[in-house]
């Protein structure tokens, strides 16, 4: 199952980080999560990032768009929040996610 | 503690410039479960020391719905009593993740010092530079310091620097509901700020009966706050409609802390268009109405488009802006910002009678949720969580046995 994220109904809580951490590791944590929040905070600019194999999910208010390993958005500050989930595992497709199961908006939802 | 804490608390003494670990005791947890009530067991233990205390809730952290809550404690020089104020956004947990979930912070530093906690390091950093800095300035100097930008930051202004009782502590660049004056205790303790950032992990006695207990009452919430968002999750904040209108007018989106639901924090821009998704090179288009009560608070004093700019301008002085509203005379909002410059100075906050910070409703959930470390507007709006159902997920979580009782202060 492949996530789906719809940028505008996220309200930045970070839940799917803290789900996704604890598939994997059975702690709370928001340190090994395939899924990424990020935040201009004064700017009010905040979304997603899914990291999977070969490309990078980044779901952002003004729409979803899909970076392929090694391409860079050109946003300066938007590169520098992502720079930890580089080092993450990526998302494995489980079913049944936690990422999507604890989203309290329906931001995330799995799709075929 | 081996579930659902770290193992150690920290007592940081500033006026010698050291930290020492503390073993958090299973003992220690059940007689006081955490939150408000177990900062209380330690600011009394170190009542000497006039001590702040910085903690977080048993289930700040977690999973649990709106675990996004840490609790600051010391002596009000507002109210003359011990009080709690909370700290949320997405503060409370990362002090649970930094390895310490409690915080003692005793007597004060020679020369302005900010407190750096990554990691279970403590470090005392010199801030002569930050003294004199409004907190926005002084949260982005500290994250481009320490080189990360989801670093959480609790500091003061120039309000706090002066020892004024409006002062307050503000969470990164939003105010956050301490009415009690315990921004001019950081500035009688030299204390800038403190800074967070951790990568701790916190395990659970019972996991799977835990995430599914908590799943559970996740589905549970979010029917009782269902179409609650911004206003709607507010109605004891008492917005009036002139300034819910002008509101309208400026609104960006809703957010929320931490693992909350509840998103009732809204951001208004008025350096853009509030329609602006994408990030522009306005590097401060608005505010986070982080307090609401606040927000109505000024609403009533100025014009009410005015509103969220003077609300800024608090935050960045780091004033109560439910204790200054009162005192503003200019309706125009450079009057009202001059004369929140001068309130940073030298003004003394109206006393009132309270030991919860007045942010949200005062309830028996209010009580177990700054026990729990939960949201407790989240608490006033979702009857799911009652101090029952957090003490059969408290047992589940530690392995120790709590009653109802248990988060009651």
């Amino acid at each position: 199952m492949a996530i789906q994220i719809e940028p505008l109904k996220c309200i930045n809580c970070g839940a799917c980080e803290l789900g996704c951490s604890f598939y994997r590791d059975e702690v709370f944590t928001t340190m090994s999560a395939s899924i990424m929040m990020y935040r201009e905070e004064k700017r009010n600019y905040f979304g997603l990032m899914l990291k999977k194999e070969e490309e990078m999910v980044l779901g952002r208010p003004e729409g979803v768009e899909v970076q392929k390993d090694g391409e860079s958005s050109g946003e300066e500050e938007a590169n520098a929040s992502a720079k930890p989930i580089l080092m993450r595992e990526p998302c494995d497709e489980c079913k049944n996610a936690m990422c999507v199961r604890f989203c309290p908006t329906g931001c995330l939802t799995e799709v075929d | 503690m081996d579930n659902m804490y770290t193992e150690y608390y920290l007592v940081v003494d500033l006026a010698t410039g050291t930290a020492e670990e503390i073993e958090l005791e299973e003992e220690f947890v059940q007689e006081y479960v955490g939150g408000a009530k177990l900062n209380m067991a330690l600011y009394e233990e170190h009542k000497d020391g006039e001590p702040i205390v910085l903690g977080t809730g048993l289930f700040t952290g977690t999973l649990v719905p709106g675990s996004c809550l840490g609790v600051i404690t010391a002596k009000s020089p507002v109210t003359g009593k011990v009080a709690h104020a909370p700290f949320s956004w997405g503060a409370g947990a990362e002090l649970k993740l930094t390895g310490y979930s409690f915080v003692v912070i005793k007597n004060a530093a020679e020369a302005p010092t900010y407190l750096w906690l990554h990691d279970e390091i403590a470090d005392f950093v010199d801030a002569s530079a930050l003294w004199g800095k409004n907190v926005w300035d002084a949260v982005d100097i500290i994250r481009d310091e320490q080189g990360e930008d989801r670093i959480q930051v609790l500091s003061i202004g120039k309000a706090g620097e002066n020892k004024v009782t409006t002062a307050q502590i503000v969470n990164n660049y939003w105010g956050d509901g301490d009415r009690f004056g315990f921004g001019a205790l950081f500035g009688a303790k030299n204390l800038k700020a403190v800074a967070m950032r951790g990568m701790g992990e916190l395990e659970i006695d019972d996991a799977d009966a835990f995430i599914e207990k908590t799943e559970a009452l996740l589905g549970v919430v979010k029917k009782q706050i269902a179409g609650k968002s911004g206003f709607s999750a507010l109605d004891f904040a008492n917005i009036p409609a002139a300034l819910k209108a002008a509101a309208e007018k400026q609104m960006h989106r809703v957010e929320a802390d931490f693992n909350n639901p509840l998103p009732y924090k809204f951001f208004l821009k008025y350096r853009e268009d509030p329609t602006t998704m994408a990030s522009t090179k306005v590097e401060e288009p608005g505010v986070l109405v982080s307090d609401p009560i606040g927000y109505a608070a000024l609403g009533a004093a100025v014009a009410p488009e005015d509103a969220a700019e003077v609300l800024e301008a608090c935050f960045k002085l780091g004033l109560n802006p439910v204790a200054v509203a009162g005192k503003l005379t200019a309706k125009d909002k450079a009057g009202a910002i001059a004369e929140l410059e001068k309130m940073a100075e030298s003004s003394k906050a109206d006393a009132f009678d309270a030991v919860l910070s007045p942010f949200a409703p005062a309830s028996e959930r209010a009580e177990a949720a700054y026990i729990a470390g939960i949201c407790p507007v989240l608490a006033a709006a979702a009857e799911a969580l009652n101090a029952e159902a957090l003490a059969e997920l408290a047992s589940i979580g530690t392995g120790l046995d709590f009653d109802a009782d248990a988060f009651k202060l």
